[in-house]
């Protein structure tokens, strides 16, 4: 499962604003891991996991130190509840959320719902995942040691 | 059983899709509890959504066998995060992360108690995490 999502325009989150370039990129949802993942490439490519808050996790590319995307864990069993400034996000993607708190490995597949994806929905869309960190909680204290976000404002 | 995620008829659980294929491993954690990786969650799961993991599958093994910090998962009541502090042949330091769901359901199905989810490099422990071990 899989979108292109071509993101322009900008954004006060300067985090995220960092991490997000404008131009292809691809969400995917694995409903084993229950995680989201956001990658600005269009692409999976190695990283470091580089958690930020309870969801949240920067993917950093350990080469170059790039923020090359984000993951989202417990996507469908808390994050879309407690932070409903992610529904569109999951619903431009077809999902549905489990039941608060369903943690089973093997949960039930993921039904589909039908949905026209409007612009407004993609706009949505687009808008939970340039503000994802705010989304999701924002900037844990002591959770983000990389240097790089020691001034924005989330840290 | 196998195939893509959207190849089940609607109502398919994937308890009921099912994971038979057999073990990466099979190991006792470093509480002597059996853990299983299955091929199926190393390749469909772990490979393709942490690429960066292919050269280091023997270290997830070490990483349940004998951790450094075995910490409990922050939502799930039933998972263990095993971290394996490695330094890379360019002296970066890193920590794998091994999350271990030992769920009922996961010891009826695999005949173990453990069943290893996932597996992720990080660059340190994550603090936020309660400490079950040491």
């Amino acid at each position: 499962m899989a979108l292109t999502l071509t993101l322009t325009g900008t954004t006060e989150n300067q985090v995220i604003r960092d991490s997000v370039v404008m131009g292809s990129a691809m969400a995917n949802y694995d409903a084993v891991l229950d995680a989201l993942s956001y990658w600005q490439r269009g692409q999976v490519i190695p990283h470091l996991s580089e958690p930020v808050n309870a969801y949240l996790s920067l993917l950093i590319d350990a080469d170059s130190g790039r923020t090359v995307g984000f993951r989202i864990d417990n996507f469908l069993a808390f994050a879309v509840h407690e932070h409903p400034a992610l529904l569109p996000l999951a619903q431009y993607l077809d999902l549905v959320p489990r039941e608060r708190g369903d943690t089973r490995l093997f949960a039930k597949r993921i039904i589909r719902q039908a949905h026209d994806h409007d612009d407004e929905l993609a706009a949505q869309a687009k808008w939970a995942i340039i503000n994802a960190i705010e989304a999701t909680g924002g900037i844990e204290p002591g959770m983000l040691t990389d240097a790089r976000f020691a001034g924005s404002d989330e840290s | 059983m196998g195939g893509k995620k959207g190849d089940y008829p609607p109502g398919t659980t994937w308890f009921q899709a099912g994971d038979d294929s057999p073990p990466v491993f099979t190991c006792a954690n470093h509480q002597g509890r059996s853990v299983v990786l299955s091929t199926k969650q190393w390749d469909d799961h772990i490979l393709l959504n942490h690429p960066e993991m292919a050269r280091y599958q023997q270290y997830v093994e070490w990483c349940v066998v004998r951790p450094d910090v075995v910490t409990k998962d922050r939502r799930h009541p039933f998972r263990e995060c095993y971290y394996l502090h490695h330094v890379t042949p360019g002296k970066m330091t890193l920590v794998i992360r091994t999350v271990v769901d030992f769920d009922e359901s996961v010891a009826q199905r695999f005949s173990v108690e453990g069943f290893v989810v996932t597996s992720h490099l990080m660059r340190h422990v994550n603090s936020k995490e309660a400490v079950l071990w040491p």
